[in-house]
C-alpha cells in the first residue's frame, strides 16, 4: 500500500474556552506541517503564532491584506511572533491555513506562509520567518493579551512526508 | 492554559488509498540556475510543488521563473497581487516566455544567512489535453536585511498548452540555487 503523504497528525475543538492552544513533541518524520485554525464566533482579536517557545525578537514576518474597502501591508522584522491576524477586526470566525515548511531542517532557518480569511474583515497572505536553526517541536497559537479562543474553535495540524 | 500535546494519527482501522502522495524532492546544488522536476508521472489528477529557495547571488533577492515541459516559448501569462517591501499592495502582469514571481522572492547573500523564501504551487488538471494549464502560487519571504525587501505574492499564471505536463523549471532571474533551496513535488489522484 502506498505510504499515506499528508497526515492527520492533531484534531482539537474546543470544550471550553482557551487562550492558546500548544501542540507538543510534533513527530520529526515528516517535511512540512499544515496548521488549520478556525476559531469561533466568541473568539476575539489578534491571532499570533510561536514556534518552540521562542520569543525575543526572532520573528520578522510581512503580509498583504484586502477587505473591500482597499489594501493594506503589515510588517515586523524584529519581534517575538508572527500575527496571523495583525490588526482589528478580529480573528472571529476566521479560517487561518499555516504553513510550516522543511520544519526539520536544520540547516536553515524555518520559513512559513499563511492564509487568513475572515467574513467581514478580509483577506490575508502573509510569509515570515522564524531565525532559529533548530527543528520544530511545538506550535503554540494564542489570543492577544487577557483574550481566549471561544468554545468550538478548532486546530488541526498535518503532516506532509517528502 | 491547556497544553493540547500531540499525537500521532491513529490511521483508523481499516485500509485506504492515499490520494495526497510524495512524487520527488529535488534541491539546490550551488551551481544551477534552473530546478528542474521532471518524469512527472501521468497517475494523479493535480499536482503540487511546495519550495523553500535561496539564491548565492549577490543580491537581496531575485525574481523566479516557472515553466513547463521546457517550453521556453512565448506560451505563458502570469498576472499577480503582491506586496513588494513597504510599498503597498500592486498588480502585475507579464506575457511572455515564463511565469513570473514579479517579486524579487529568492533572496541572496545579502539577506541573513540561512533564511529561505517558501510557497506552494499548484497545478490542477495537469494532464488533460483538452485544456490549457492553469497554475496557482502563493509565496513569500520574511527578511531580517530591510523592511524594503518584505516580499508576498499570489500568482495565476497559465500556459498555453494542451500537452501534458510532463516537467517544471524553476529558474532564477539571475545566479543560482543554493543547497539550502529544495522542490518537493506532490501528485493528487482524483477522478
Amino acid at each position: 500500500m502506498p505510504t499515506p503523504t499528508y497526515v492527520p497528525l492533531a484534531n482539537v475543538t474546543l470544550t471550553s474556552t482557551a487562550s492558546s492552544v500548544y501542540f507538543s513533541s510534533i513527530s520529526q518524520s515528516y517535511r512540512h506541517l499544515v496548521l488549520v485554525v478556525a476559531p469561533s464566533s466568541t473568539s476575539d482579536t489578534f491571532l499570533y503564532l510561536q514556534m518552540n517557545g521562542i520569543g525575543g525578537s526572532s520573528y520578522t514576518w510581512g503580509s498583504m491584506m484586502g477587505d473591500g474597502s482597499g489594501t493594506y501591508v503589515n510588517q515586523n522584522m524584529s519581534t517575538e511572533t508572527f500575527d496571523l491576524v495583525p490588526n482589528v477586526g478580529g480573528a472571529a470566525n476566521a479560517i487561518c491555513t499555516v504553513n510550516f515548511f522543511d520544519y526539520t531542517a536544520t540547516n536553515k532557518n524555518k520559513a512559513i506562509t499563511w492564509r487568513t480569511d475572515r467574513p467581514s474583515n478580509g483577506t490575508i497572505q502573509g510569509a515570515g520567518t522564524l531565525t532559529t536553526t533548530g527543528a520544530i517541536t511545538q506550535i503554540r497559537v494564542w489570543e492577544y493579551g487577557t483574550n481566549v479562543f471561544g468554545i468550538g474553535s478548532t486546530f488541526a495540524l498535518y503532516g506532509i512526508a517528502g | 492554559m491547556p497544553n493540547i500535546g500531540f499525537w500521532a494519527t491513529s490511521g483508523g482501522g481499516a485500509s485506504y488509498a492515499p490520494s495526497f502522495e510524495h512524487i520527488a524532492t529535488v534541491s539546490g546544488t550551488d551551481s544551477s540556475g534552473t530546478i528542474s522536476l521532471t518524469s512527472i508521472p501521468s497517475t494523479y489528477k493535480h499536482l503540487q510543488v511546495r519550495f523553500t529557495g535561496r539564491t548565492t547571488a549577490n543580491t537581496s533577492g531575485y525574481q523566479m521563473y516557472i515553466r513547463a515541459n521546457s517550453d521556453t516559448a512565448s506560451n505563458y501569462s502570469s498576472h499577480v497581487l503582491r506586496r513588494n517591501g513597504t510599498s503597498g499592495v500592486t498588480a502585475a502582469y507579464n506575457l511572455t516566455s515564463y511565469m513570473n514571481s514579479n517579486v524579487e522572492l529568492i533572496p541572496g547573500s545579502q539577506e541573513t544567512a540561512s533564511i529561505v523564501a517558501a510557497g506552494i504551487v499548484d497545478i490542477l488538471d495537469y494532464k488533460e489535453t483538452s485544456k490549457f494549464k492553469t497554475f496557482r502560487m502563493s509565496a513569500g519571504m520574511g527578511t531580517k536585511y530591510t523592511s524594503s525587501v518584505f516580499q508576498n505574492v499570489l500568482m495565476g499564471g497559465n500556459w498555453r498548452s494542451t500537452s501534458a505536463i510532463t516537467s517544471l523549471d524553476f529558474t532564477l532571474y539571475a545566479g543560482v540555487w543554493s543547497s539550502l533551496s529544495t522542490f518537493s513535488l506532490y501528485g493528487i489522484k482524483g477522478e
